[in-house]
């Protein structure tokens, strides 16, 4: 499932350069600089996280990738080509599942392809292997609102799985979940990831769901939205939930807490360490 | 997802309507012990009522002519039904109804679900609808009668323009406050509008298309039997009209009694239909 | 700023342009006058019947009657339904009788409160009453069964008399919801008006606009439909207001 065809792209799957989003407010006639020139690159099959305080402009970043919002400055290519508006290269997994409540379990995993024109008989067939890889095999025919929220959330990821995107774009999609689904779920996304090591530039808030999660960090500063400095995550692979409480895990959470507030990283009162 | 009214919504956010809000109707689970208790009660009041009524009417209390005891009310109900005139006249008044009613949906719900999903075409008919919303339709019935004189086609009218103007304004009302969600989904996987216009807005809009056909059927037969009693040569309303003027009180109560079960029977039955076609919804 | 009024602007220029083609379409003879008559004759017809002193009667008539109704529908409506919302168990006497009334429609019951009432404007007055003391029970008992909870505990837990709970907590809370009661028993009142005048009454609104209907004179039978309109939304228009002032500590609507 690696990006089909487009070879100028020196193995980057997502090039944003100086990329600036300002929102006009009509009725205050102000204007709202959401990020201010921000360039990052995501390799072709990494795993990607975009993290930073409330405001940053994180969500913005991740709706203009996905061609959601047009009017902005830089240059967002996918592949090598600029993005002009939503694209079938790119598939966004929201926050809130987003399920249409009319569609069973089956028919919302395939309505991706649905969209891309793919006919309802072979787009449903489709969407059985996805369903299975997200391991709700058995629900097919259940309606979303019989769906628990974390099994909701395993429908919107099949949703987009099942048009094979070239880049998956993910907006916090644990963010509303229970904190002890939020883990089951980044368990599940890590072993479907390694599966299928799909493109993914993933939203979140959490420091450690994001050094779990991900070959590289992005931080961001407060709004305006800045980079402020980018971690690469070395942790081996494969990762199960337990490496979370592994002392390498924890240095470099502590390290992008560093980074984001100096000092913050380092636990105190711990014995100094000989290496 | 929520896009039905939860704990929370008050009477601001939903005028109720009385046509909306099930009287007797309790619905949850924790309600079902009450609700045996309920029923009773309500059925051991209307039994008392009826009593009552009767008694009235036996002892003088109250003028046999404005209200008619029930057994000779149920007396003239035979007699109408025996010799065929109920039927005669409750088959012209549900055709009015059914005509008209059919008419109303024919053109209400696709302006409806256009008003919803473009806010251009929805401002350009806001004005028409603020008039109409405040004029009663029957106000015109003297002058369709005028037009089209006493018979079938005026009351098939007057129940199409009530009819049209309820589901325009329930559909385009739930179409233009579908979730917002489902609309970015559809956008985002980079869908033709005229697929998410199918799979998305038609779809939503069903919920709010049954409501305001019951909406629509409520007001309707409301309405024939008004026209009727203004101006007829038969249906229901005529029978009033005309029983009433000759003091057959009884005969006026058949008449309005068959009215009120016909209302409710309709009403009940698209709440079944709206039931079902809302089984994906959560149970409220 | 073009952009913040396009709605009005959109509004405005949709009711300009039906009146336009409206005017043009009688001018032209595209349709006879005597069916439709245009806007400026309804106009006309308008001014002649106010100043005539005629329509001043009339509306006085209909005036009197639909408030002294609405007040009656008030004066019962409102104690019945808190009450009915109050006790589940008078609610389970009462519901059916209230179901059953409701599926009748008032006007209906016309002839048999002239036969009680005689041709006079107390007829209209009654089925005025009938129309708005429903749609106020029923939202007055949503109301009170509405009340938060929460609210009535925190009341309770200052030791509150039973009146101070209902002065200060159930009253402000039921309000929105007799305003939407309100506001359909100024619907239904207004449709009350206008068929029980048609039926049984030889003044008032209603009443101009069946003998003008009937005797075709289109245009002054428009004039006096303008009139009612016209006193419907501004009686819709006063209870909105109304009920924005007194809302003004709900949060905004997330639209």
């Amino acid at each position: 499932m690696a990006a089909a065809g487009v070879t100028s792209d020196n193995g980057i799957a997502l090039r944003v350069e100086n990329l600036s989003i300002t929102y006009a407010l009509p009725r205050l006639a102000s204007r709202i600089h959401a990020v201010n020139s921000v360039s990052f690159e995501v390799p072709t099959g990494s795993f990607v996280s975009l993290v930073g305080p409330s405001g940053c402009g994180k969500t913005s970043i991740l709706n203009t990738v996905a061609g959601l919002l047009p009017g902005f400055a830089g240059r967002v290519a996918v592949h090598g080509r600029a993005i002009s508006g939503p694209g079938r290269d790119r598939a966004l997994v929201f926050q809130q599942a987003a399920l249409l409540p009319w569609r069973t379990v089956l028919g919302n995993v395939a309505y991706g392809l649905e969209c891309h024109r793919v006919a309802s008989a072979e787009a449903r067939r489709r969407a059985q292997e996805f369903i299975e890889l997200v391991a709700l095999a058995g629900f097919e025919h259940h309606y979303p609102h019989e769906l628990s929220g974390g099994m909701q959330q395993r429908v919107n990821l099949a949703r987009a799985l099942a048009v094979e995107p070239s880049l998956l774009l993910m907006d916090e999609p644990f963010a509303a979940l229970d904190a002890q689904t939020r883990e089951a779920m980044q368990g599940e996304l890590t072993r479907i990831w390694s599966i299928r090591r799909s493109t993914v530039l993933f939203i979140t808030h959490q420091i450690d769901e994001a050094v779990y999660l991900s070959d590289r960090v992005v931080v961001l500063s407060a709004r305006p939205g800045r980079i402020k400095a980018v971690v690469d995550v070395t942790l081996p692979r494969p990762r199960s939930l337990a490496t979370k409480r592994t002392d390498r895990f924890l240095e470099v959470v502590g390290q992008v807490w560093d980074l984001i507030e100096p000092g913050s990283g380092t636990p105190q009162n711990q014995p100094p360490r000989d290496h | 997802m929520s896009q039905t009214t939860g704990a929370g919504t008050t009477g601001a956010d939903v005028a109720i309507d009385p046509a909306s809000v099930p009287i007797a109707d309790a619905g949850s689970p924790a309600a079902r012990p009450r609700r045996w208790g309920r029923a009773t009660l309500g059925l051991v009041s209307v039994l008392a009522g009826l009593l009552l009524w009767e008694i009235a009417g036996a002892r003088g209390w109250v003028n046999r002519i404005i209200l008619s005891p029930p057994h000779e009310v149920a007396l003239a109900g035979l007699e109408l039904a025996r010799s065929g005139d109920l039927a005669r006249h409750v088959g012209i008044s549900l055709r009015e109804l059914g005509v008209g009613l059919a008419l109303a949906a024919l053109v209400g719900v696709p302006v409806g679900v256009l008003a919803g999903w473009s806010r251009r075409f929805s401002w350009i008919l806001r004005p028409l609808t603020a008039v109409f919303y405040a004029t009663p339709v029957i106000v015109f019935a003297p002058l369709i009668v005028a037009w089209l004189g006493i018979g079938f086609w005026d009351k098939v009218l007057l129940v199409f323009l009530e009819g049209f103007f309820q589901l325009f304004v329930t559909v385009s009302a739930g179409v233009g406050a579908l979730n917002d969600a489902w609309l970015r989904v559809a956008i985002a996987f980079a869908a033709r509008p005229g697929f998410t216009f199918r799979s998305v807005v038609l779809p939503g809009s069903v919920p709010y298309i049954v409501a305001g056909a019951r909406l629509a059927t409520g007001r309707g037969l409301v309405t024939v039997v008004v026209a009727e009693l203004l101006a007829s040569t038969a249906g229901l309303g005529w029978m009033v009209a005309y029983y009433g003027q000759n003091f057959k009180t009884a005969y006026v109560f058949v008449a309005l009694v068959v009215t009120a079960a016909l209302g409710m029977l309709g009403d009940a039955g698209l709440r079944r239909l709206e039931r079902q076609v809302e089984r994906w919804r959560p149970p409220a | 700023m073009l952009r913040e009024h396009e709605e009005q602007l959109w509004a405005v220029g949709s009711l300009l342009t039906t009146l336009l083609v409206w005017e043009g379409a009688v001018r032209l003879g595209l349709i006879r006058n005597t069916f439709l008559p245009p806007p400026t004759t309804i106009l006309k017809a308008a001014v002649s019947l106010y100043t005539g002193g005629d329509i001043r009667e009339h509306l006085t008539a209909s005036g009197s009657a639909f408030v002294i109704g609405l007040a009656l529908a008030i004066g019962v409506g409102v104690p019945t339904g808190v009450a009915i919302g109050w006790s589940p168990r008078l609610d389970a006497i009462l519901a059916p009788h209230l179901a059953a009334f409701y599926a009748v429609p008032k006007l209906a019951l016309l002839p048999i409160v002239i036969v009680w009432v005689g041709i006079s404007i107390w007829s209209v007055v009654v089925v005025v009453f009938l129309a708005g003391v429903f749609p106020i029970i029923v939202n007055l008992a949503t109301a009170v069964r509405s009340v938060d909870p929460a609210l009535m505990q925190v009341a309770r837990s200052f030791e509150a008399s039973a009146l101070r709970v209902i002065c200060t907590v159930v009253v402000p809370s039921s309000v929105p919801f007799f305003l939407a009661g309100l506001r359909l028993a100024v619907i239904g009142g207004l449709v009350s008006i206008v068929v029980g005048e048609m039926y049984a009454s030889r003044a008032g609104i209603g009443y101009l606009v069946a003998v003008t209907g009937a005797t075709l004179q289109v245009d002054k039978m428009f004039a006096a439909v303008l009139c009612l309109t016209a006193s419907g939304l501004l009686a819709l228009w006063a209870i909105d207001r109304t009920q924005r002032q007194v809302e003004r500590w709900r949060p905004p609507r997330t639209s």
